[in-house]
């Protein structure tokens, strides 16, 4: 009897004691030494990507004497998210541009302007600075870019298609027997962002207002009513890029993310940019995300950590995203490189990202995805009047901005 | 021999492990946020906030038009719906495992209880897939059937359906083994003795097997009600809301209140919930209660 009750408390001690042992292992930035900086920075990228980039940085930490840790997060945004709370943060942190707006807001993450040489930034795509500019100040340096561009089988339709018009046209003619011209994730407002801005509609205007009820809005969902259509029921992401891999698809818009996919099916592919819209006859310009590095609240030597900065969008640290990664480098050199030069996919994305929009970085963003979704839903799903269902969710998402305060 | 005022304490001590856990986990998120939502804790206020009285419950009721009632009283709907069927088919399937002649027994149950073992959201995930309208498994079967084809995740009703299976399929299993252990722990002789005085199964379910397994049964129908109340990874998942037509509490509340990354007007949301909750609780133990006197 009491040495089952000895056994027990024994247990129930060794339980509460695993309890805190979970929550002293925080990964407290390390304070610079005395002498030697080292400059903490936060980030998710893969661990082979995590080698590539200090190895990348070794070369830097002689010239300069820095010392770079790379200190990998799960769920990195909730993390800056606390510590921008309780001030502790890492010196650097490397995540998309969309959180700029957010976590400058919320004191995480500050501005660079006037720390970093402006030698780095007109080296870098101006696209991707642009979505690291906040009301007029710069808050980071993009390293590199994602964008979706228009993936087709070569084997299905010979050419891709220049204009919208078009596009609706080869979309018809090659939607039978089972097969279908033109895919995209219906409600999806990343993938159907092209049509929206190349229109020169939106989502939402600088100062971060909802202009969802723009005129020119209603020209975009005209060609996505009539691409969606020619749909099957139910479309989602995984089918669109499960329909294409079968080869049952002559064209969907997607991201590099799914080419890894496609070789291994063999699909005799090609890429292209997605049509320019008819009735302007301005390109397309889909939603383009910005990965960089940004300074937070907590850095203590604002200079070394501005240089940190700075070589993040460096050549070598570019060409080690690239390769192990499959990254778009927004240094503008790389692509003078034969060996990135000689890669179609690269050059036909970066071709796309000329033309894109960065992601809007004003925090009303985050309060934007949902109503975009349930209006797309509304018409290009259940075929409702585009005008009327615009009208409403500009409302629902005026109201959502508002709920932010 | 330890003293009296020892052994009373005992007790104490050992659930202490288990108390210091519950606090830690639940008392103090729940006290936290009632705290928060008094107070006006969002983006622009994140480092200093400080309390602003019940504004953000005069917002939220405010803010609350047509839509919130429908959806409370969709949620209402669907709760109940998901209960009955989910009593009705756990309650025939254990009666079924209780018969005694019946083999491979253990295969069956653990068959039964395996919904249960799977994370809801890969099964929300893999009843998308089945519904899909082209290329789903269920539409495929009906139309072998020669029946045509349904919009599952289209409609909003028909959404509304394809949640009610895949929740209903999810939570059997549980609802199950508490119908079982209650059919097990019932006295043989009791039937023997209905037997005897020449009792129908019909008289012998209702008269001697459902008022031995109540006891059991309400506190699990209690706590399925409040899971199927609060469900969100089944139907956002699995429908994302349909543009809002199939939005129950909580996919409301999250799309409402937390994409908006504001703390408190959420806290605020998410209590008067609790609420809701609280006060459909209360009536639902009054309810059974006066069942039980009848």
């Amino acid at each position: 009897m009491k040495i089952k009750k000895t056994l027990a408390l024994l247990l129930s001690l060794v339980m509460a004691a695993g309890l805190f042992s979970a929550c002293g292992k925080s990964n407290k930035p390390t304070n610079a030494e005395k002498k030697d900086v080292t400059i903490t920075v936060w980030h998710q990228y893969l661990p082979e990507v995590q080698k590539a980039i200090e190895d990348a940085y070794a070369s830097f930490t002689q010239e300069t004497g820095i010392k770079v840790q790379f200190v990998k997060q799960e769920e990195l945004s909730k993390k800056l998210e606390v510590g921008s709370q309780s001030n502790e943060l890492p010196d650097l942190v490397a995540g998309p541009n969309d959180w700029v707006g957010k976590y400058s807001i919320m004191g995480g993450i500050v501005s660079v302007d006037g720390l970093i040489d402006k030698k780095v930034t007109d080296g870098l795509m101006e696209s991707t600075v642009k979505g690291f500019t906040y009301k007029g100040k710069l808050y980071g340096i993009p390293a590199t870019f994602e964008t979706v561009t228009l993936i087709y089988n070569k084997d299905l339709i010979k050419e891709a298609p220049k204009t919208t018009d078009e596009l609706i046209a080869k979309a018809k003619e090659l939607t039978k027997d089972g097969k279908y011209g033109f895919l995209i994730p219906p409600t999806d407002a990343y993938f159907n962002s092209a049509f929206f801005y190349g229109a020169k509609g939106g989502y939402l205007d600088a100062d971060g207002n909802p202009i969802l009820n723009k005129a020119e809005n209603l020209e975009a969902a005209k060609i996505l009513t009539e691409l969606g259509k020619l749909y099957p029921k139910d479309l989602n992401h995984q089918l669109v890029s499960q329909l294409f891999k079968d080869g049952k698809a002559a064209m969907m818009i997607n991201g590099p993310w799914e080419l890894g996919g496609i070789k291994e099916k063999k699909i005799n592919y090609g890429l292209a940019k997605i049509p320019a819209l008819s009735f302007n006859k301005s390109d397309a310009s889909p939603f383009m995300g910005v990965q960089g590095m940004m300074m937070t609240s907590a850095a203590k030597d604002k200079e070394a950590a501005a240089k940190v900065m700075e070589f993040f969008a460096n050549e070598k640290v570019a060409k080690a995203l690239a390769k192990t990664g499959g990254y778009m480098p927004a240094n503008k050199k790389i692509y003078e490189d034969s060996e990135i030069k000689n890669n179609p996919d690269v050059v036909a994305f970066s071709e796309q990202a000329k033309v894109a929009t960065a992601m809007p970085n004003v925090p009303e963003m985050g309060a934007m995805w949902d109503p975009i979704s349930k209006a797309l839903q509304e018409i290009v799903v259940l075929k409702e009047a585009p005008d009327k269902v615009f009208e409403k969710y500009q409302k629902a998402a005026e109201e959502a901005i508002k709920n932010m305060k | 021999m330890k003293s009296k005022a020892a052994r009373k304490l005992i007790p104490y001590f050992y659930t202490t492990p288990a108390m210091v856990v519950m606090f830690i986990l639940v008392i103090y998120p729940i006290f936290f946020s009632i705290y928060i939502s008094f107070t006006n804790m969002n983006m622009y206020h994140w480092k200093k906030y400080n309390l602003i009285g019940f504004d953000n419950y005069i917002r939220v009721l405010t803010s609350l038009d047509g839509e919130f009632y429908a959806v409370v009283l969709r949620t209402i709907i669907w709760t109940v719906i998901n209960l009955v069927i989910q009593v009705s088919i756990a309650m025939g399937l254990a009666l079924l495992l209780n018969i005694k002649e019946l083999k491979f027994k253990g295969i069956m149950r653990t068959l039964l209880i395996l919904p249960w073992a799977v994370p809801s959201y890969i099964s929300a995930l893999i009843w998308k897939g089945m519904f899909n309208h082209d290329f789903g498994i269920i539409n495929i079967l009906l139309s072998k059937l020669g029946l045509s084809k349904i919009p599952w995740l289209t409609s909003p009703v028909y959404g509304m359906a394809a949640s009610i299976i895949a929740n209903v399929w999810l939570a059997v299993p549980f609802m199950m083994i508490v119908c079982l252990g209650a059919l097990q722990s019932i006295d043989h002789t009791y039937y023997e003795a209905a037997d005897i005085d020449g009792a129908t199964g019909f008289h012998k379910f209702f008269y001697i097997t459902m008022p031995l397994i109540k006891p059991a049964l309400v506190p699990a129908v209690i706590l399925t009600s409040f899971v199927t109340f609060k469900q969100f990874d089944i139907i956002y998942l699995m429908t994302n809301g349909l543009g809002g037509k199939t939005d129950v509490v909580m996919t409301y509340a999250y799309n409402k209140a937390f994409t908006s990354s504001n703390y408190s007007l959420s806290s605020a949301f998410s209590v008067i919930i609790f609420f809701i909750l609280l006060g459909l609780t209360i009536l639902n133990m009054r309810l059974t209660k006066a069942d039980k006197e009848v």
